[in-house]
Order: structure tokens, then C-alpha cells, then sequence
């Protein structure tokens, strides 16, 4: 049998690094980070992760020594007060990234699907569906994601099929739109080849 | 820690902050480590410590017949009778010849080796019934029955019977079997008792020697009756045909067009025995489980013993020897005591009245549950496709079933979702649609007072209202109120303006997409659900609609029938069999369905149609 009881597959693991990565896309924040950090924007991301990854592989390294939850690991290392700085932390983390994120979705889908709808309600609604699957478990969620997913990319590509007619492909690709910036091609490159690609 | 308001509220910030959910016992997990992979069957002797107590026990039991045998020698030269009776003597010693013979351990080692139904038939009585004992997996299989009687006359013999009960007709095996031979004045001896006997003592129009135990395995599938002697090596096959076939019922519930049309009974030993009609294997065990402390119903647990996970039997016969209640009335009602989440709306066992369904199911090594007093049974473990699968879907071709599936499927999907998108795209998406329709529907609503969504719940409470007065109002009248009821409900709801025609149109087709689903528990649970999806769609649009889906799946995945994930192979994601949303052709029906772990997992070999790949008739070489 090649299904694995109880523990994640690799199924599992695409469905939830989609459910992870996808909604990102839909956020306002790429775009405002573009608008305010300009052309370095680029380093938030890259800082961020490696800060993220960084403080991961820490709690690992911790967690795999010495055992208990992460409240009893920090008084066993940080004295008593360990408890209320980690734990205030986390509750600061989770606070700034689940709350103020489902604000900013809701207020994304007001804005584009539910111009009528309450925004209590759409709140609500968000809250209780994350009750509903952190009650489930990230197995079950990977998994449901999974099973879900090809729906949700044939629904995409069905989006994006359908607005075909009117995308404006000259920007789908630097050579066929602006042409490459100077800097990353050499000189022959950017006066001759791109020139050539723009009429294209 | 000193306890105050601080410590309380620290104790509460904790729990919350590390959460642990309450440690119950570990759930029941179909596990995909199989130990039984590799297990020598069990009428085999495992290994050579068996094999050695197995022919100390045949010794023990030779040694016994020799010493009666020599006792009651002694006895007739004693009294002067052994002339007198010489020719019976003769054929009891070259019995005992003949079980010695096959005693030596050369012989004996070869006849371990040899599989049971290719085994001869011994002439002691007791290595016959062990035999036996094996092959039908005694005394777990309640349905075949081993019967010893003596007969008459002065010199009584041993005698042994083995009928399936269920497929043998009890006034048959009366008159035909037994009752002669208590009554027979002189019973036969020797190597041609049995021909004797046939022509002389059993009034019965068919009855066939059987030198082999398969052959007497065939007859007893068959519903016929084995004769066995004590001190003759084979056996006779007398016809005792009798189980329940067409004075049954036909399906009430699951009407098709092809296939069976025989219906399980209330009668527990009929239903079993229809299933064993129809599967005629001598490793399909019937096993007897007493349900209700008062009631006490029997239940039979059926399973092929050489398909069906071990685990998964041992698991079942737990739960059901686990209820502790007064009385279970019906099987569905069982079925609630055993499952794993009974409190969710889905089923997790199948329910049919068709025998045919149930020896399927029992070949692809599920199990079966029939109630005493209950004319359905429950196959479990199964996936939420299975309620989707029809009786007849291997009856027509590939093709034509695949559509019939996805047409299902489909139905499915629109009874949940219909209501709810119409909601959804008249409160928040009237940009969805095209402006045509919209001015339509825009128009059929123009004179109703009511909101959207109070026309549908009319429309919804009016056809579940008239769909439970059809199922109870008996007999022809239920057809009436079907047809009044939707075609005059809903032509005088639109006239009067209550309701508008879109309205009608879409619960009327909600409700005829929701009669294509095959299993009538899975059609109620999806009939809640649309009332949940209603509710969500009318404060959230297709976004609630989608989270709806969302969450609905997410349930799914995570319920499990019997331990085995209720969206398999799906979700989670195993190697399936070619039956799953459609199916394939029949000769490629080569796997059982993974996720049951089954002993044997091949169905059939890769080239099922062996025909193919020969020359055809009337081609020989030239």
C-alpha cells in the first residue's frame, strides 16, 4: 500500500505550500512594496526568509534537545520570565500576521467580490473558517488543499482564458514590451538584440 | 504555584498559547503494514513442529480404531460371530490398511504438501472433519455445518454430514439423508459401500460419488449435501438444493435495469445464504455476533477469510462485541453504534438490500454486516465514491457507465450548489451574469414582495414536504402527491406570486439532480448540506460559497470509515484501482482497492482475456 497512516505525503505537502504561497498573490503588500522600496524591494523578501529560516532552525535545533513545549523550553532557558517575553512574542506574530492579514482579506474581498456584503460578516465567516480547519488539523487541511487544488488552478486558468481576449501581451515579457533595462545585457545586446525583440 | 488570579490567568494564557488537544486512545488506522503478507493459509500446518503434532494426532486417532477394531475382533471369535459377519470385518481391516498406508511419514509429508481441495479423502471419520475443518474455516464460519450421526442397525457406523445451511433445504436433508440412514437395518461396508448405500438406502434423485475434498467443497458451495463414513475413503454427494431464489422480493430501494433482481429477507439465514448463492467460496466466513444485552439479535459478519484484512475483521467483530445496549432494531442503526464519526451526516457504511452488491463488495475484501430481523445489509469500509457506484454500473459498458457516473456526480454537485449560486449571483454577483439573463431574471422577480432568499426556503420547505409525504403516504396516492404537488404547488405559488418561475425552475431541478444519487443516507446528508450552503451563500456570496466547499472537503478528508480515509484514493492520495470516479474496462480490473489492504490485492492477472493470446478455433497449424 503506498499510502502512509498518519503521517504527510508529498500530496499533502503541495497542497500546502499552495495554500501558503497562492493567496500571497491576491495581497496589496507586493505591489505597495514595489511602490515604496522601488528597486530594492526585492530585499525584503530575501531578509525576511533568511531571518524566518534563521529563527526556525533555531527553535528546531531547541525543540529537538530539549523536550516539553516552547512556554516550558523558554523559562527552563530564559528564567521566568522567559515564558511572558517568548510567549508575548508569538502572540505579537500571531496577532500581526493572521489578524491584520484576514482584516486585509476581507477588506480585499469587499473590494473586489463583495461590495455588499457586511464587513462583520465577512470577518466572521473568515474567523470561523479558520477555527474550523485549525480544528481539523494540517493534515486534514493540507490534504483538503490538495484535493482542491486542481479546481482552484482550473478556475484560474479559466480566469485568465477568459480575460485573454483583452490582456495586453506586450508586457508579458521585457523583450516584447520596454525591452530589458540597460544594465544586465551587454552593450551589443541591448542596442542590437532587444532592438530587434521590441519589433517583434 | 500559589493559586490567585494571576496563576489562573497564567494557567489559561498557557493552555492557550500551547494547546494540546485531550489524549483519548489512538484511533483505529487501517494500517498499511500487513503481516499477513506471506502467511502460509491456514489449513496448513505452520511450519515442522505442526507438522509433526498434525501426525501424532493422525497416529493417536489410527491407534484408537486399531484398538477398537482389535477389541471387537476378540469379542465376535469369542462369541463365534466373526464368520457370520466376515465380510464387514474385511472391509473395517482394509480400511484400517488404507489409513495406515497413508500414515507412513513419506506419504503423509507429501499429503501436507498437496492444497486441501486436491487432497484425497481419508478413512478415518476425524482426519476428514479436521480436514473439513480447515477448508471452511471452522468453527468461525457459522454457515456450514458438520453433523455426526450413527446409523442404525445392529452394527451402527459413524457417519458425518457437512451441508451449508442457508443453501441446503432443511426437508430435504430430513428425508432424503438422515432419516434413511438412522433407519437403515444393514448399513454398507468396504470399497463399495458407497455405491451400495447410493443405490439402496438414499432416495434421492442425484447423488454422486467424491474421492477428493474438492470435489466435496464444489458440492457444498453448490448447497448439496457430503456423506462421509467412517472407515470408507470417500464420500457421497447427495443433492440437497434449497435456498431462497426468486420467492424473494425484488429491490425496493435500488431498482436496476440489469443485474439481480433478488432483495434480502428478514430472515437471517436466507439473507446469508442468498449472499453464499451467489458467492460460492468455502473461505467466505459467516461469523454469528450477538447484539443488544436483552434483544440479543444475531448479526452475522461476512468476509472472504483469504481477501479480507485481518485487522480489519479483528476490528469490527471488537466494536460490535464493544455495544452495550438493550436492543439494536436495525442495521443502519448498528451501524451508528460501530462507525467512526457518527455524529457527522455522511454515512460510512453502505447500505443495500441486493445480495449481488454485498458478494462484490465482500470479493474486493470488504466486510458485511447483516442484522437477524433486517433486510439490509452494511459493506464496510468505503469511500465516498462508493456511494456513487450503482449495481449496475459493471451490468452496461465502460462507456455508458462512466457517463452514468459523471452524470451522478454532476447531479450531485448541482443539488448542493444550485440554490446556493442562484443566491449568490442575484444578492453579490449580478455582474456574472450575462446582461440578458439578468434582465430575465430581473423580470420574473418584478412582482414577487419577497427576497430571493425567502422564495427559495418556500420553494425548498414545499419540495422536501412533498417529498416525505410521498414516502409516506402508501401506495399509488404517493405518485399523486408528487405529481400535484410540483406541478400545481409550483404553477399556483407562481400565479400568485409567492414564488418566481426562475425560482421554480432551479429548486425543481435542484431536486431532480438530488434523486441521482444512489444511496438514499448520502442523498439526505447532501439535502442538509444544501440548507448549509444556502444559509453561508446568502451572507457571503460565492465567496462563502467557496469557503463553504473549502470547509466541506477539509471534513471529508479528514472523516475515516473503519480506518480506512473516506476520500480514498484521493485524498489521501494511494495507488487506485480502476473503479473509483468512472471505471475501467473488466479486464482491466486488475487490483483491489488499496487503501483496504487486502491479503491478496491481485483481482485478476494482467491478462484476464487469455483467449487473446491464442490461436483461434478452427486456426490449428497446418
Amino acid at each position: 500500500m503506498t499510502r502512509r497512516s498518519g503521517r504527510m505525503g508529498t500530496g499533502e505537502g503541495i497542497g500546502l505550500a499552495f495554500a501558503v504561497s497562492l493567496p500571497l498573490v491576491f495581497l496589496t503588500t507586493p505591489a505597495y512594496l514595489a511602490e515604496t522600496a522601488g528597486s530594492a524591494s526585492w530585499a525584503t523578501p530575501i531578509l525576511g526568509g533568511v531571518a524566518g529560516g534563521a529563527l526556525l532552525y533555531i527553535l528546531l535545533l531547541l525543540t529537538g534537545r530539549y523536550p516539553g513545549d516552547l512556554l516550558g523550553l523558554s523559562a527552563r532557558l530564559l528564567g521566568k520570565a522567559g515564558p511572558f517575553l517568548i510567549g508575548g512574542f508569538y502572540f505579537a506574530v500571531f496577532f500581526a500576521t493572521a489578524c491584520l492579514w484576514t482584516r486585509q482579506f476581507a477588506e480585499n474581498t469587499l473590494l473586489t467580490a463583495l461590495p455588499a456584503a457586511e464587513f462583520d460578516n465577512v470577518l466572521l465567516w473568515y474567523g470561523l473558517s479558520a477555527m474550523l480547519l485549525a480544528y481539523l488539523g494540517i493534515e486534514t487541511v493540507g490534504r483538503a488543499n490538495y484535493v482542491l487544488l486542481p479546481f482552484g488552478l482550473g478556475g484560474l486558468a479559466l480566469v485568465l482564458a477568459g480575460l485573454a481576449p483583452i490582456a495586453n501581451r506586450s508586457t508579458s515579457r521585457p523583450s516584447w514590451g520596454t525591452g530589458w533595462p540597460p544594465w544586465p545585457l551587454p552593450p551589443s545586446c541591448s542596442s542590437g538584440r532587444a532592438a530587434r525583440w521590441r519589433c517583434c | 504555584m500559589p493559586h490567585n488570579a494571576f496563576s489562573t490567568a497564567w494557567v489559561k494564557v498557557k493552555k492557550l498559547l500551547a494547546y494540546s488537544p485531550p489524549r483519548g486512545p489512538d484511533p483505529f488506522v487501517l494500517d498499511e503494514e500487513r503481516p499477513h503478507d506471506g502467511a502460509e493459509p491456514l489449513t496448513r500446518a505452520p511450519g515442522a513442529a505442526a507438522g509433526s503434532l498434525e501426525h501424532l494426532a493422525a497416529l493417536t486417532e489410527f491407534a484408537r480404531r486399531l484398538a477398537l477394531f482389535t477389541d471387537k475382533t476378540r469379542r465376535a471369535l469369542r462369541d463365534g460371530s466373526l464368520a457370520a459377519e466376515a465380510r464387514g470385518y474385511r472391509a473395517e481391516l482394509a480400511a484400517l490398511e488404507k489409513q495406515w498406508a497413508g500414515l507412513a511419514p513419506l506419504p503423509f509429508a507429501y499429503g501436507r504438501g498437496t492444497a486441501p481441495a486436491d487432497a484425497g479423502i481419508s478413512t478415518s471419520l476425524s482426519d476428514s472433519r479436521r480436514a473439513l475443518e480447515g477448508i471452511f474455516r471452522l468453527p468461525r464460519n457459522r454457515d456450514v455445518v458438520l453433523r455426526e450421526i450413527m446409523t442404525g442397525g445392529e452394527r451402527p457406523v459413524a457417519a458425518l454430514l457437512v451441508y451449508t445451511e442457508g443453501l441446503a433445504a432443511d426437508d430435504k436433508l430430513d428425508r432424503f439423508v438422515i432419516e434413511p440412514l438412522m433407519r437403515t437395518a444393514e448399513p454398507p461396508y468396504g470399497e463399495e459401500a458407497m455405491r451400495v448405500f447410493a443405490l439402496k438406502v438414499i432416495p434421492n434423485g442425484q447423488v454422486r460419488p467424491a474421492v477428493t475434498l474438492g470435489q466435496v467443497q464444489e458440492g457444498v458451495n453448490m448447497g448439496d449435501t457430503a456423506l462421509f463414513f467412517d472407515g470408507v475413503g470417500e464420500a457421497l454427494i447427495i443433492e440437497t438444493k434449497g435456498w431462497e431464489h426468486r420467492g424473494v422480493e425484488s429491490p425496493k430501494t435500488e431498482q436496476t435495469v440489469r443485474g439481480s433482481l433478488s432483495a434480502f429477507n428478514e430472515n437471517l439465514r436466507v439473507n446469508t445464504g442468498l449472499v453464499r448463492s451467489i458467492l460460492r467460496s468455502s473461505d467466505l466466513v459467516t461469523e454469528l455476533v450477538k447484539v443488544g444485552s436483552r434483544g440479543q439479535l444475531n448479526c452475522a459478519l461476512m468476509y472472504i477469510d483469504s481477501i479480507a484484512n485481518p485487522a480489519l475483521v479483528a476490528e469490527v467483530k471488537r466494536r460490535l462485541e464493544g455495544i452495550a445496549t438493550d436492543y439494536v432494531a436495525d442495521s443502519a442503526e448498528l451501524a451508528q453504534f460501530i462507525e467512526d464519526s457518527p455524529t457527522l451526516l455522511f454515512p460510512q457504511s453502505l447500505s443495500t438490500e441486493r445480495p449481488d452488491r454485498v458478494a462484490v463488495h465482500l470479493a474486493e475484501g470488504r466486510v458485511a454486516l447483516i442484522l437477524e430481523g433486517n433486510p439490509f445489509a452494511q459493506i464496510l469500509p468505503v469511500s465516498f465514491f462508493t456511494f456513487f457506484h450503482s449495481a449496475e454500473d459493471f451490468s452496461m459498458k465502460s462507456g455508458t457507465a462512466n457517463f452514468m457516473r459523471v452524470l451522478r456526480l454532476f447531479g450531485t454537485l448541482l443539488s448542493v450548489v444550485l440554490p446556493s449560486l442562484y443566491l449568490s449571483l442575484s444578492y453579490f454577483h449580478q455582474e456574472a451574469m450575462p446582461t440578458e439573463l439578468l434582465l430575465a431574471v430581473a423580470g420574473s422577480r418584478e412582482n414577487v414582495p419577497f427576497p430571493a432568499w425567502f422564495e427559495v426556503l418556500v420553494m425548498e420547505v414545499s419540495f422536501e414536504l412533498i417529498r416525505e409525504a410521498g414516502i409516506r403516504i402508501p401506495g399509488m396516492l404517493s405518485s399523486t402527491i408528487g405529481i400535484v404537488g410540483a406541478i400545481i404547488l409550483g404553477q399556483a405559488a407562481v400565479a400568485a406570486r409567492v414564488v418566481s418561475p426562475i425560482v421554480v425552475v432551479v429548486v425543481a431541478i435542484t431536486g431532480l439532480a438530488s434523486f441521482t444519487i444512489p444511496e438514499f443516507r448520502m442523498a439526505s446528508a447532501v439535502r442538509i448540506m444544501r440548507f448549509l450552503l444556502f444559509i453561508i451563500a446568502s451572507t457571503m456570496g460565492l465567496v462563502g460559497l467557496a469557503m463553504a466547499i473549502l470547509g466541506l472537503t477539509a471534513v471529508l478528508c479528514r472523516m475515516k470509515s473503519f480506518g480506512v480515509p473516506y476520500l480514498a484514493p484521493v485524498g489521501p492520495r494511494n495507488e487506485a484501482n480502476y473503479d473509483v470516479v468512472t471505471r475501467g474496462q473488466v479486464f482491466d480490473q486488475e487490483a483491489r482497492p488499496d487503501e483496504l489492504g487486502a491479503k491478496d490485492r491481485r483481482r485478476q492477472p494482467k491478462v484476464s482475456r487469455r483467449w487473446t493470446m491464442e490461436r483461434p478455433a478452427g486456426k490449428g497449424e497446418e
